[in-house]
């Protein structure tokens, strides 16, 4: 199986995981389903990239992850106004 | 080909993934009375009784163990088994406890069986007292014959007094005791429980008290009158002005002193319940006064006596304190800021009630506990979930001569939480917020940054290094080879053209380093996209048709082998890694030319 079509399923995997057990605690929270899958994501990038070459999608999910990372700035930001504002 | 497939598995667990939180966000996929309970149009009947039922089922044993442990109790307190009194008294705590924890988790704090868990409330308070106070009693049993035997009379007297005071204490407890029976009984004969240990356990502490009783006559009496143990010469006496009091009414105790000495007392100690409570002093009409106010004594009778310089003692005296009702009001509650703000006063009859805990009640469940003021008037912000809800001020007294209040009951609706977009303005509206905001995007943004540039060059793994035959790495060249191969390696797409010829490749460089001037070459003749993310095997499939594609794919095996498998570079490979990449470059020149 080629890289690409690893990548893809275990991050479907870890996604799935997480919906799973959130539905069997009864809280969904888009904000930690968020979270996990930038985890997850970050993870599954790093252990398939390579230091002689760069696939392109690759390429593309850096660029994805990078944008993960500036939203995960605002929901930090959100929390920490909501935590002053109680 | 294999894209296809793969595509279509994703795009299936993406739309599954979407379907479920759908299914979950628009209606709860699994069944509970709890979630049923939210439809207004459900009545699930088939789960009211069988909740009822495993009730009755929980609260029966425990019921059963609350009306049995004390008459056990108090036949090892009549014993004065005082370990076993220390055990039993620990498991009487324990299922008083597993009481109060049933009853909240099936949400009967306003039922029937809250009056039960109060009078039990007390019922081990006033265990825990008893045993306290006989294992007292026993002890000045044993102090008593000490001190007969040494013919020390003062002991004597300070022991009969404070065994007046315990004596006193017991009756009250019987007393509080039996003021418990009707709930008990009532409840206990509700659920069908047998409740004979438990009048049983009266009859047992009544025997405690008369036995408790006796001792005292009997010391008393052996003491003599006890009023004077000075001589004849000197006498200590004292009065009670008033001897029925309430809460923050003072009890005004004076004294006269006869002594034969010269020297007159400043102050003579005063004992209420055989704790010194202060010093008397003397006035200018030659009495001794003290005024004590009454705040946390419990109701009933209390005992008094001073004593002078630790020989002299005074007549023992008692006075009553009564219970008085109380009145708990609190005004409507407002929202303020997000919260509930509650408010109210607590006071007797004459005066207010300060320093004590009042209790607010949501729904029967506490949400805030507050004291009242020097004035009893007190003022709580909860924070309250939105919705229906009533509350309440609740005052318990349970260290007070006081009995227990409760406020009016107030309905009040919490409204839900603005809305997020209406909530932006507001938060915006602060330059903090605003400030928090741009400092935590502006730190995003840079780690961001940081990650898209980030090279890993600890993670590198060790170039092999081979050399050519013919020429031997000066010594120099080693040391510098053997470094960690965290050296940077220079950029694919930065290598010169004159890198790519290889009359002037020189021995010692590193295979990666050959392998991205061949990528490199290859892209640039070829008219490859994106020459630095080609995989040495999607550099083979690319070439694999052309008269440089057996080379390429020598190469590039050979190069897997060595960097990927772990097999290093050995001779063989050495050669056939050399011959394939001067043929590949070789082609590329004659593409050129």
């Amino acid at each position: 199986m080629m890289k690409k079509h690893l990548a893809i399923s275990a991050l479907a995997a870890w996604v799935i995981l997480v919906i799973g057990f959130m539905m069997l605690a009864r809280t969904l929270d888009l904000e930690i389903f968020f979270v996990l899958w930038l985890i997850g994501i970050l993870i599954i990038v790093e252990l398939a990239s390579d230091h002689t070459a760069t696939p392109r999608y690759l390429s593309i999910l850096k660029m994805v992850i990078a944008s993960g990372v500036i939203l995960f700035g605002v929901i930090v930001a959100r929390k920490i106004m909501e935590i002053l504002s109680q | 080909m294999r894209r296809l497939p793969a595509l279509l598995a994703s795009s299936a667990l993406i739309i599954t993934c979407l379907v479920l939180i759908a299914m979950q966000s628009g209606s709860p996929l699994l069944y509970s009375p709890r979630s049923d309970a939210l439809a207004n149009d459900h009545v699930n009947t088939a789960a009211l009784p069988r909740v009822t039922g495993d009730r009755s089922a929980q609260v029966l044993p425990l019921i059963e163990d609350l009306l049995n442990s004390p008459g056990s109790l108090v036949l090892t307190i009549k014993a004065n088994d005082y370990e076993g009194v220390a055990r039993e008294l620990e498991e009487y705590r324990q299922v008083s406890r597993n009481l109060d924890r049933l009853v909240i988790n099936l949400d009967m704090t306003e039922s029937e069986l809250a009056e039960f868990r109060k009078a039990n409330q007390e019922n081990l308070h006033i265990l825990t007292e008893l045993s306290n106070g006989t294992q007292r009693w026993e002890e000045l049993k044993t102090l008593e014959i000490r001190y007969r035997e040494s013919g020390d009379s003062q002991m004597l007297t300070s022991i009969t007094y404070e065994g007046e005071s315990l004596q006193r204490k017991i009756e009250d407890l019987y007393r509080d005791y039996l003021d418990q029976e009707d709930v008990m009984i009532r409840t206990g004969e509700k659920f069908n429980a047998d409740t004979s240990t438990y009048l049983q356990s009266e009859r047992d502490f009544r025997e405690v008290v008369s036995q408790v009783e006796t001792g005292q006559e009997e010391r008393v009496s052996a003491a003599g009158n006890g009023t004077a143990t000075g001589g004849m010469e000197s006498r200590l006496t004292i009065d009670i002005i008033d001897r029925e009091v309430s809460y923050s009414e003072f009890v005004q105790v004076q004294g006269e002193i006869f002594t034969s000495h010269e020297i007159r007392p400043e102050e003579v100690d005063l004992f209420i319940d055989s704790q010194k409570a202060g010093s008397m002093h003397m006035g200018n009409n030659l009495t001794l006064s003290f005024k004590h106010v009454v705040e946390h004594e419990r109701a009933g009778t209390h005992t008094v006596f001073a004593v002078y310089s630790g020989s002299l003692f005074s007549e023992i005296r008692t006075f009553l304190v009564k219970t008085d009702p109380t009145m708990l009001v609190m005004e409507p509650p407002a929202h303020e800021g997000g919260k509930v703000v509650m408010m109210g006063t607590l006071r007797t009859d004459k005066t207010p009630v300060k320093n004590a805990p009042v209790v607010i009640l949501s729904d029967g469940k506490i949400v805030s506990t507050v004291s009242t003021s020097q004035e009893g008037s007190f003022r709580v912000a909860a924070k309250i979930p939105p919705g229906d809800h009533t509350v309440k001020a609740l005052f318990e007294a349970d260290s007070y001569p006081l009995y227990p209040s409760e406020s009016e009951e107030f309905k009040i609706f919490i409204p839900e939480p603005a809305t997020p977009a209406g909530e932006e303005p507001g938060i915006l509206a602060n330059p903090v917020h605003i400030g928090i905001l741009a400092a935590s995007i502006c730190v995003s943004c840079v780690a961001a940054f940081f990650y898209l540039r980030h090279r890993r060059p600890g993670s590198i793994p060790p170039a092999p290094v081979f050399h050519l035959p013919e020429i031997r790495p000066s010594d120099e060249e080693i040391s510098e080879e053997n470094l960690p191969s965290g050296s940077p390696i220079e950029e694919p797409d930065r290598i010169s053209s004159d890198a790519i010829d290889p009359g002037r490749i020189e021995p010692g460089r590193d295979l990666t380093r050959l392998f991205s001037i061949l990528r490199l070459a290859a892209s640039r003749k070829l008219a490859f996209l994106h020459p630095g993310s080609l995989t040495p095997r999607e550099l083979c499939a690319k070439c694999r048709d052309l008269a440089i594609g057996n080379a390429i794919c020598r190469f590039t095996r050979g190069y897997e082998q060595a960097v990927y498998g772990g097999s290093g570079v050995t001779e063989e490979n050495r050669e056939m890694l050399l011959d394939s990449y001067n043929a590949a470059m070789e082609n590329l020149e004659g593409i050129d030319h």
